[in-house]
């Protein structure tokens, strides 16, 4: 198992300009990083990551350093796509502030690594899951921007979907 | 949790696509997440029981746009409880339906079929009237003139004949998956011509076609092996 791409060390600049050395093994469960380093080949440029502050980039390291012997993910897998089934590892992963939750997803969707948005949009699902439209807008902090009519309104049409 | 762009909103509302009400709720906090929702909500409602399924017929018709499947197989008391009118409504409300599932409506006419055929024959590839015994081939015919691009149908425990067949043999020829189930009415002259004009066809289920009378295997399932003499048709029993 041991080719000489695993041992290669990969460097990567956060937003703030920090660098960061990773082994290419976890570097590669980025698609994105993936790509680009096929396309430079044997280079030692550091790769600058201007949308990842280091705070998140060390996250999604430890992500990527703990998922990097994981099989690749293939596309099957529609029937898995429930909010369900979330490793411990994951779980305790994922127990951040809404804020660092919301740039991990943002960082995952930039970088292409789909079992990091898997797992914290699951998270997220699993927040808004069971929660009436006040408790989510509680939650997350959002402004009702519905007038009483309306919201009155939405109910009314959503009316097919209630339980009795 | 709005600076979220639009698309991973949607990609997280997906993720509770199959909980209605959890995405019926997402719908009423604000707006933006109104819009993102309603493609989630309606384009495959769940309808279990017939309260549910009257208030259904009440929604926007904005929102009827955005349903693709329905599938009364879930609702209860639809046996005897859902008539023509309903379905007739449905589909009114419902112009882009690609898939449908009323099996066991008992109470259903030809009307319902002819309703089915005039607004969704361009769009509908699966269709499921299975046990619904008031059918005759004057709906069915209608739907084989209309439905051109079909390719999963259930009429099993129907009163389909070899006429009515005949004609989906002929317009249909994208069928691929045909349950013509305790069909009794059917005979060999349907298989000659599914034969004939069905070259995509690769599941096809006749048990209890007592007239058909072609050996066609101890159970009575046609598969590639056992009908040796017409190897186009790749008729096949594992779907």
């Amino acid at each position: 198992m041991s080719t000489s791409n695993e041992q290669k060390k990969v460097k990567l600049t956060s937003s703030e300009g920090t660098e960061f050395q990773v082994e290419r093994s976890v570097a590669e469960r980025s698609v994105l990083l993936k790509n680009m380093l096929e396309d430079v080949g044997e280079n030692d440029m550091a790769i600058p990551l201007p949308n990842v502050n280091g705070p998140i980039l060390t996250k999604v390291i430890d992500y990527c350093t703990h998922h990097r012997n994981d099989p690749v993910q293939t596309h099957d897998d529609d029937l898995k796509k429930t909010s369900e089934d979330i490793d411990d590892w994951d779980a305790e992963f994922c127990k951040v502030d809404q804020g660092t939750l919301f740039e991990l997803i943002l960082a995952a969707n930039y970088l292409d690594i789909k079992p990091l948005l898997d797992l914290t949009c699951k998270t997220v699902a699993n927040m808004i899951k069971n929660k009436s439209p006040d408790e989510i807008r509680a939650t997350f902090n959002i402004q009702n921007d519905f007038s009483p009519e309306e919201e009155e309104q939405v109910r009314k049409e959503n009316e097919w979907c209630e339980e009795r | 949790m709005n600076l979220l762009p639009t698309e991973l909103l949607h990609y997280i509302f997906c993720l509770l696509g199959r909980d209605q009400k959890s995405v019926s709720y997402i719908s009423i906090v604000c707006r933006k997440w109104h819009a993102i929702a309603l493609p989630i909500m309606y384009s495959r409602p769940q309808l279990t029981r017939i309260y549910n399924f009257h208030k259904f017929l009440e929604i926007p018709t904005s929102s009827g746009f955005l349903v693709r499947e329905i599938d009364l197989s879930d609702l209860s008391h639809r046996w005897s409880e859902i008539t023509d009118s309903d379905i007739i409504a449905l589909v009114n409300l419902c112009p882009n339906l690609t898939f449908l599932d009323i099996n066991h409506c008992h109470q259903l006419h030809d009307s319902t079929l002819i309703h089915i055929a005039t607004y969704l024959g361009s769009n509908l590839t699966t269709l499921n009237v299975s046990q619904c015994p008031k059918f005759t081939d004057v709906g069915f015919s209608a739907l084989a003139r209309s439905c051109k691009v079909l390719t999963s149908l259930d009429f099993s425990y129907t009163e389909i004949t070899d006429g009515a067949l005949s004609k989906f043999a002929l317009t249909c020829p994208t069928i691929r998956w045909l349950n013509l189930k305790y069909c009794e009415l059917v005979t060999d002259i349907s298989l000659d011509e599914l034969k004939k004009w069905c070259k995509e066809l690769r599941f096809l289920e006749l048990k209890g076609c007592f007239g058909v009378l072609r050996e066609v295997g101890e159970d009575i399932w046609v598969t590639e092996d056992e009908s040796d003499d017409d190897d186009d048709d790749d008729l096949d029993d594992d779907l």
